[in-house]
């Protein structure tokens, strides 16, 4: 479903955000892309959407290319960024119609997803409501169901889980299984350890713009012969974390 | 101690509000676009190089009517009123942005200062950046008329301080009428959209009809008696001209009276000024504080949302350019500085007329404007292509196209994740740029069937004409906004106002303006003014099969770039 091939992205004179970085994502597979804050994962997802051009390699979605077949692979995608950027001064309904539009979704099926998934966010009654007024929770809430309003084929998520309350995080990961069970695929990032772990059919850890991993939890774990993940992650990113002193924070004068 | 706070405060919003430390870090450590500062001089440079014979020769004319009526400093109050007025225009939109919906209010509203400071503050900014007005507008006229005149110690002393201190009554007057008008709008959802409108509203009401008063004094028929009042007095009939805004006559007193006299009516004039600044202070202390926290609430329901009422919102399926077309136009008529900015440029034009219209008429027809149009007795002939150029020039100052990306800002990450081709993007919002600069060729023609009664044909002629030749112009624009868009705007009142590329759709204008006159003038011997016409809409309507491609290419490389 998605290919990515030899992926760079340098920034300014020679810092490179993503560096060479191939992976392929399956059918059907919830994929986690997993690092530390600064490794990669928003350039790398960026580049997946069009919003960055890459240096060098290419990246396909549905075997559409997203440099030259722009408009068919955008509309595969349905995109979560990590920051939601949307008109303020418009009402959320007018905003999911707005993006229904854009993808061509058919009036009833807008109008019965719009009901459905925003009943499910409760987020249905702030609909007539401005952006303006909505908490972040709530923009990132309607950003989502503006993802899925069109039923992509691929589903990409930028940290997806940040900022939103307990109950809609668990939704959310429900939706993430559902959403692959019917056939369709997940990409999404994160930088929390357990939620890749019990999500994730495979992930990738990429660290200073380098993939240092692609395959199942399982694998890994087996390969660095570690029992978390969290520990693996550590690991494989080098963090001297586990060996810091941090008694100084306690210290009291 | 509270002095030298609020002194701080000013200094640090007019260092923000100007980018002055950006700039100094930008051009004088960095030495990075160094062209730019260079092309904004060689646009100033070349302006006033160009305007000057124009100036000089309207001041002559101006001075020469005015001295027959042994009021020739009429010409000083004459550009005092036209400044205070462009004063109240521009001013209200600037005040209304600046109280209430700047980004750093939040911040300032924190720190422990009172309403009054954060005001002033506020008010201090304003007048400093609308004093340019003045100083374009009067500086010159003032100067130039004292010279040339030998006018005495009391008019250089008077007409300085006034020139300096015009702008500050326009902006007091707003708003003090704002700040009670805030606490009385405080319903519905589009509070800052309700407030900007009612605002314009008022204000242009009061003018109007002060307008209205005063026309009603002089103008009408020029009976016997009201001629024989004129012989007798001329200054009266010009003072009443005058008194459409009170402080243009003591302007006019201070800088004609001679002595003790012409410094009292100075103090006068100040002392009003003042006084509206204290009453300011007092009605922010009672007003401001609490609408502009109210401001900020957001209207929400907590009743359910109906299946049929999200039926009803959700209506049709639109194609993906009639989608972007709504919200191009919900982006530019929610957001208050878009929308009055917009519509102000377009409408900065008619308004003048108007305004021009009703003071010469009050200021009788021996004034400038009658001459003027008298003169263009002999140029009807040229009535066609001349109109064409007025329609041209009262759309094409619009703005819209020159700032058509820049005004997305942050909102382009949005338009460039959609599934929507660069021709589709193109279209909606070239549509709606177009619709709004119609508005010029529109009141141009309006204008020219009033003022000179135009033939129909060739109203016609020059509404088509203009709309074709703005057409080419603002695509020139939107290829200029699509190289070098200003994205990175807090504040969206910048990002049409402190926008280069405003600046450069400006002197395409009046080059593509002064170009077809130079051209009409060079070939008048051997053109007739229909084959001029026809061959100024055949270059701009045949300029657009290039441009066209050349558009929609730039914009599809551009949407494929970084942000
Ligand atoms: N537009 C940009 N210009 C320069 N550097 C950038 C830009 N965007 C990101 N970076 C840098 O690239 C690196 C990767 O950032 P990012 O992909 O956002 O990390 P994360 O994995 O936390 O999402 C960081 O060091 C960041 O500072
Ligand atoms: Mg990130």
């Amino acid at each position: 479903m998605l290919e990515i091939r030899h992926l760079t992205k340098v920034f300014g004179k020679n810092f490179k955000a993503v560096d060479d970085l191939s992976l392929s994502v399956k059918k059907g597979e919830v994929f986690g892309f997993l690092g530390p804050n600064g490794a990669g994962k928003t350039t790398t997802i960026k580049m997946i959407v069009g919003l960055l051009k890459p240096n060098e390699g290419s990246i396909s979605i549905g075997g559409k290319d997203i440099q030259k077949d722009t408009i068919a692979a955008k509309l595969k995608i349905g995109y979560v960024p990590d920051e939601p950027v949307m008109m303020e001064k418009i009402k959320g309904i007018e905003y999911l119609d707005f993006i229904a539009d854009m993808y061509g979704v058919p009036l009833q099926k807008r109008r019965e997803r719009v009901e459905k998934l925003t009943t499910a966010f409760k987020l249905r009654n702030a609909l007539r409501d401005i952006v303006a007024g909505y908490s972040h929770g709530m923009k990132q809430k309607l950003s989502l169901v503006a993802a899925l309003l069109h039923q992509p084929d691929l589903w990409i998520l930028d940290e997806p889980l940040t900022g939103l309350d307990p109950e809609s995080a668990f939704l959310l990961k429900k939706m993430m299984q559902n959403h692959t069970e019917s056939g369709n695929t997940v990409f999404f990032s994160t930088h929390l350890m357990e939620i890749a772990e019990k999500l994730c059919d495979r992930i990738g850890i990429i660290h200073q713009g380098k993939l240092l991993f692609t395959g199942t939890i399982e694998e890994l774990k087996k390969e660095k012969g570690e029992a978390t993940l969290e520990r693996v992650f550590l690991e494989v990113t080098g963090s001297e974390a586990q060996q810091m002193d941090f008694s100084y924070l306690d210290a009291s004068e | 101690m509270r002095h030298s706070r609020w002194i701080s405060l000013t200094l640090t919003l007019l260092n923000e509000h100007y980018g002055i430390s950006r700039k100094r870090q930008r051009y004088l450590v960095d030495r990075k676009d160094l062209w730019e500062p260079f092309l904004i001089f060689g646009i100033v440079a070349v302006l006033i190089v160009t305007l000057f014979p124009l100036m000089k020769t309207l001041l002559d004319q101006m001075i020469a009517v005015y001295a027959q009526m042994g009021a020739p400093e009429m010409v000083y109050a004459y550009f005092f009123m036209i400044c205070s007025a462009f004063g109240f225009l521009v001013g209200l939109l600037v005040i209304l942005s600046v109280f209430f919906f700047s980004k750093d209010l939040p911040l300032l509203m924190s720190l422990p200062l009172k309403p009054t400071e954060i005001l002033s503050a506020k008010i201090a900014l304003i007048v400093f950046d609308q004093t340019w007005i003045s100083i374009v507008g009067l500086l010159f006229p003032y100067i130039y008329l004292g010279a040339r005149i030998g006018l005495g110690w009391e008019y250089w002393i008077s007409g300085f301080l006034i020139l300096l201190s015009a702008q500050i009554l326009p902006i007091l007057f707003e708003t003090i009428v704002i700040l009670p008008l805030s606490r009385v709008i405080r319903f519905g959802k589009h509070r800052d959209f309700l407030l900007f409108s009612v605002s314009v509203l008022f204000v242009v009401a009061i003018l109007l009809i002060n307008v209205a008063i005063t026309n009603t004094g002089v103008s009408g028929e020029l009976t016997e008696e009201t001629f024989r009042e004129f012989l007798e007095n001329p200054q009266n009939i010009i003072l009443k001209g005058l008194s459409i805004y009170p402080p243009a006559i003591w302007a006019y007193r201070a800088v004609s009276a001679k002595g003790m006299v012409s410094l009292g009516w100075l103090a006068c004039f100040l002392s009003v000024t003042a006084g509206g600044f204290l009453l300011t202070l007092f009605l922010a202390n009672r007003f401001y504080l609490a609408s502009y926290l109210e401001l900020q609430d957001r209207h929400t329901r907590k009743s359910l949302l109906t299946r049929a009422e999200l039926d009803h919102s959700i209506r049709r399926e639109r194609s993906p350019v009639r989608a972007l077309f709504i919200r191009e136009w919900r982006y530019f008529l929610r957001i208050p500085a878009f929308a009055f900015n917009g519509i102000g440029n377009v409408l900065i034009f008619p308004i003048l007329l108007i305004l021009f219209g009703s003071t010469n008429k009050s200021l009788g027809s021996a004034s400038s404007l009658g001459a003027i149009i008298t003169n263009l007795e002999s140029l009807r002939a040229y009535l066609l292509p001349l109109g064409t150029l007025v329609g041209v020039l009262a759309g094409g100052m619009n703005l819209l196209s020159s700032t058509f990306l820049s005004r997305e800002g942050r909102m382009l990450t949005e338009l460039k994740t959609l599934p929507v081709s660069a021709k589709d993007i193109l279209t909606a919002k070239y549509l709606h740029i177009f619709i709004l600069s119609e508005i010029g060729p529109l009141t141009a023609v309006i204008a020219m069937r009033i003022l000179v009664q135009a033939a129909w044909g060739d109203l016609l002629g020059a509404f088509i004409g203009s709309s074709v030749c703005i057409s080419f112009l603002n695509l020139i624009q939107m290829i200029v906004d699509i190289k070098r868009p200003m994205l990175d705007w807090d504040n969206p009142q910048k990002a049409m106002k402190q926008n280069l590329n405003g600046l450069f759709s400006v002197v395409l204008l009046f080059g593509f303006i002064a170009g077809c006159l130079g051209m009409g003038w060079l070939t008048q011997g051997f053109l007739s003014p229909l084959m001029m016409f026809a061959l100024l809409v055949g270059v701009c309507a045949l300029g657009h099969i290039p441009l066209i491609p050349i558009t929609i290419s730039s914009l599809d490389r551009f949407l494929l770039k970084d942000l």
